[in-house]
């Protein structure tokens, strides 16, 4: 019988027309009709057997809709587009967050994989040698297969910029279960030389998101290579940018001591259980095989035993550090505020729309339509609109989460095919839309209530939300105005920065500190280079070695540079008392501290001859100098200070060179390092660019908050115009009346905008309110930095949001005292 | 005088059915039929019959094919299908059953 009900679906109209004609035959056969005017009702009856009768109520209804929605095309652009635009912010951002949190991780079979350490007696290690990890490969057979993965930060292209490099085994990708988004990836038993893999996230940033860039060439430390595939994997923390094959590293870095080296615990390895296999049985497996390769292999002569944890704790989910985590859900929070006055201004403007129709409803309760059957129709025709938001919204969100995705070198991984997440998410959205934006003001509609109580207390919602919005905005963007005028303490401008990782070349320390001091005379001796200084860490750049000292300076991190003598003078940080370092300093004997440091310690800035740090036990080093203040490395926080330690022989294999270089001469810092060694490829690039990166993120989300704020304000005029203009419709007549009694301008304005003050002052107070109370703790700390209590910020913000109220009244304000009141008092 | 009322509630379908057994009938023929075979005690409203019809069609107890009636006019008949002969099989027999035990109760309460 369904099936039959179902054949008929498509099919009935041809249906009734056969019933139609079946009966006007029966009536000519009686005779001539009857009781004219009935066989309609009759014939409907019959059809309604088949029970789609609701179906066709519901397409009157939607046609009905779409008919009303055509006669006031402005409301319904503006309400689809209002919808459309917070939908589609809403979808792209929990795109994002689905990405990022609650999708499960991409892995295959993480519950037998396992992570390999290399411990002894002299220490525990993460890592393992990469010939004991060999042996463990091809030697027993506890695992079904073992994976070797060794980072390294490489030159891109020029060797101007640095990325994050994994050389791996060929069984990488397939051990972990990851597929090529273009190309291939690495397969066991195939020959990959001087080919590589690149993530979708660098391809999208680096390559133009092209598919053509699979079997180009690229430029990796200046050395040739093919991008044999993309990869969409996130793998182990850290992102990555792109992977190499480790059976051919000394291709990439000549004499590269990996596979000669007994010593080193460089390499990360996984490896897979065999199947029923357990990991303490793994364990137990392998200590006969790793005794017997200690007795062959003299150089393990501190008898290591191999450790084994669960693998899969080691893959990051896309998004798993706490900043961007905090970042994204403030942007989830200002997506559904933006939302919720999007939606509160158009349940503010269906209400007016409602209430111009109230004629329309009068006369169908009048035709015997029930309530129930008004509200169905109201229903029905808000969700018209809905669904053509949320059509409009999935475009709109896949657009910017496109955008997102391709513009922030996201750290995160956005799927921009739909899943059931995504689309519960819209459908979510696309409820409580039809909520606000149909049930509220339908209700309303069928009570015929008349007062405008509600759209005050819509008012009231939509100036919270932008007073939140609005005092974000301005501090971020006072941030962000603070951070990129400001004075660092420190000169870049003309410095760049020349890096390379001389380990991987197989050079020890010894060796190291030669090629830095061959390289400083060569940079000494060229008239374009002035001024070098060495370091092992960046000014501006990436890496951070960051403590505090809890007892003596409660509150502060404390930023731990490693320096030699001339980087003050090269950076222009002058030295406020002391000296700088010399020979004999130790990091154990000699330390240079910032003011600030030594304000906060010692609650003086004369700490020269004192004890480093105040309190403690053990050797403490003595401070031999104190420097200005200088933002070296997070140039947005607030509680940060600098100690300074010398460089010693054993940091030559971490050292950084930098050096002022004359009229953007780049070529002659890359030529220097070419005499000292053309067999090492150093990757070179301005501090300007490490600068332009580190306000990247205060800058956007300065700009950003800005933006949301603007359109929030604006969102929120136009429901406040909506309310008076309402308001003033509603009380016509009396203004008239006043009018012809003699009422003053001012007092018929205040009559018109007093209902205005409330909503407007409590909505602004709880938007403060939240936002000094609650919020800006969060803001005030990483990332963000703000200052909470920046008056121009608050003020400015506040201003914006009164002037906007009183500006959107005022047009339909103005309109109340053009009323004639002759006409008025004709009116109903 | 023939009270002309409509047909008891429950018993349409069955008769249409079973009028319907000795060959194919248009709307207005089987409600002649049935006021005729009821010895004009019964008459069928359009209002009942077609509702009762598209029941019929959506059982698939009948199918309805355009035809020309005696008087020239193009007609839809009903034609039985083999389901609805079963069913009016087991209405009918349903229905003696029913009926001859209401006439048992009638008589033994007098």
């Amino acid at each position: 019988m369904i099936w039959r009900r179902l054949y008929y679906l498509p099919r009935r109209s041809k249906f009734e027309r056969e019933l139609a004609e079946a009966m006007s035959a029966h009536q000519e056969e009686m005779g001539g009709p009857r009781g004219v005017g009935n066989t309609l009702r009759l014939r409907e009856e019959a059809a309604d057997i088949w029970g789609w009768g609701w179906l066709e109520e519901w397409k009157q209804d939607v046609t009905h809709g779409v008919r009303v929605f055509r006669r006031s095309p402005s409301f319904t652009i503006t309400a689809v587009a209002v919808l459309a635009l917070g939908i589609g912010l809403n979808l792209a951002l929990f795109q994002i967050l689905n990405g990022a949190f609650i999708a499960p991780l991409k892995l295959r079979d993480p519950e037998t994989l396992v992570r390999l350490f290399q411990n002894s007696k002299f220490g525990f290690s993460s890592g393992v040698n990469y010939n004991v990890a060999q042996f463990i490969k091809t030697e027993t057979d506890v695992f079904t297969g073992v994976v070797f993965e060794q980072r390294a930060q490489m030159g891109w292209r020029d060797t101007a910029e640095q990325v994050a490099v994994r050389f791996v085994s060929a069984n990488y990708f397939d051990e972990f279960g990851a597929s090529a988004s273009f190309g291939r990836l690495f397969h066991d038993g195939e020959d990959a030389r001087a080919s590589i893999v690149v993530s979708e996230e660098f391809w999208r940033s680096h390559l133009a998101g092209d598919p053509a860039a699979v079997g180009s060439k690229v430029f990796l430390n200046g050395r040739p290579a093919t991008i044999a595939g993309i990869a969409s994997f996130y793998g182990v923390r850290n992102s990555t940018s792109i992977w190499a094959p480790i059976e051919n590293i000394e291709y990439f870095y000549p004499g590269s001591p990996l596979k000669s080296d007994w010593h080193s615990r460089n390499v990360d390895v996984y490896a897979r259980l065999r199947p029923g296999g357990s990991l303490d049985a793994a364990k137990q497996a392998l200590i006969t095989p790793i005794a017997e390769l200690g007795k062959v292999r003299p150089e393990l002569e501190d008898q290591p035993w191999i450790d084994l944890s669960s693998g899969a704790n080691h893959f990051r989910r896309p998004v798993d550090d706490l900043e961007t985590a905090i970042a994204i859900s403030l942007l989830m929070g200002i997506a559904v505020l933006v939302f919720s006055i999007a939606c509160a201004n158009l349940a503010s403007l269906m209400v007016s729309h409602l209430s111009a129709r109230a004629a329309e409803f009068q006369m169908r309760a009048n035709l015997g339509a029930g309530r129930a059957r008004v509200l169905r129709q109201l229903l029905t025709e808000s969700s018209v609109l809905v669904a053509a938001g949320l059509i409009g919204g999935w475009f709109a969100g896949y657009a910017a989460a496109t955008l997102i995705a391709a513009n922030t070198g996201a750290p995160f991984e956005i799927s921009l095919t739909p899943d059931w997440r995504l689309a519960a998410g819209a459908s979510a959205i696309g409820w409580l839309a039809l909520l606000i934006v149909g049930l509220v003001p339908a209700l309303r509609t069928i009570r015929g209530e008349n007062k405008n109580r509600m759209q005050r207390v819509l008012v009231g919602v939509q100036v919270t939300s932008s007073c939140v919005l609005l005092l974000t905005a301005g501090m971020l963007a006072r941030k962000f105005q603070d951070v990129a005028t400001a004075d660092l303490g420190f000169q870049f401008e003309d410095i760049a920065v020349l890096e390379v990782s001389l380990s991987q070349y197989g050079i020890k320390p010894a060796a190291a500190a030669n090629y830095w001091a061959a390289l400083r005379d060569n940079v000494a001796s060229d008239p374009r280079l002035r001024g070098v200084a060495l370091a092992t860490t960046v000014p501006l750049g990436g890496s951070l070695n960051e403590g505090s000292f809890d007892r003596d300076a409660p509150g502060l991190k404390v930023v731990r540079m490693t320096v030699d003598a001339p980087f003050f003078s090269l950076f222009q940080i002058p030295l406020l008392s002391g000296r700088t370092f010399q020979a004999g300093d130790t990091r154990e004997n000699a330390v240079i501290v910032s003011r600030r440091l030594a304000e906060r310690m010692y609650g003086s800035p004369n700490v020269v001859g004192k004890a480093f740090p105040k309190s403690g036990e053990g050797p403490r080093a003595t401070i031999i100098g104190v420097a200005a203040d200088a933002k070296l490395l997070k140039i947005t926080a607030t509680n940060t200070a600098e100690s300074y330690s010398p460089m010693m022989p054993d940091n030559m294999n971490d050292a950084l060179l930098m050096a002022r270089v004359d009229n953007n001469h780049l070529d002659a810092l890359r030529a220097a390092a070419n005499r000292v060694n053309p067999a090492i490829t150093p990757a070179v690039h301005w501090m300007r660019d490490d600068f332009e990166s580190r306000i990247l993120a205060p800058k956007l989300m300065g700009f950003g908050a800005v933006a949301v704020g603007l359109l929030a304000l604006s969102l929120t005029s136009l429901g406040i115009s909506a309310l008076v203009a309402y308001s003033v419709s509603l009380r016509t007549r009396e203004i008239g009346i006043r009018m012809a009694l003699g009422a003053r301008a001012e007092s018929v304005l205040w009559l018109i905008v007093r209902g205005l003050t409330w909503p407007v002052v409590i909505g602004a107070s709880i938007g403060a309110f939240a936002v000094l109370g609650g919020l800006s703790t969060v803001l005030q700390g990483e990332p963000f930095f703000v200052d909470s209590s920046d008056p121009l910020a608050i003020a400015g913000a506040l201003t914006a949001l009164i002037v906007a109220a009183l500006g959107a009244s005022l047009g339909p304000a103005a309109r109340a005292l053009r009323i004639d009141p002759s006409t008025a008092l004709r009116e109903q | 005088m023939p009270r002309e009322a409509g047909v008891p509630s429950g018993t349409l379908i069955m008769m249409v059915l079973q009028v319907l057994r000795n060959g194919p009938l248009h709307g207005y023929a089987i409600a002649q039929r049935i006021h005729l075979l009821s010895g004009d005690e019964l008459r069928v409203e359009e209002g009942s019959l077609y509702p009762a019809l598209q029941k019929l069609l959506m059982q698939g107890w009948v199918k309805a094919v355009w035809a020309v009636s005696e008087s020239g006019r193009k007609v839809r008949e009903y034609h039985l299908t083999v389901s609805g002969r079963k069913q009016c099989e087991a209405e009918v027999n349903e229905y003696e059953r029913m009926a001859a035990a209401v006439k048992a109760v009638l008589k033994g309460a007098r």
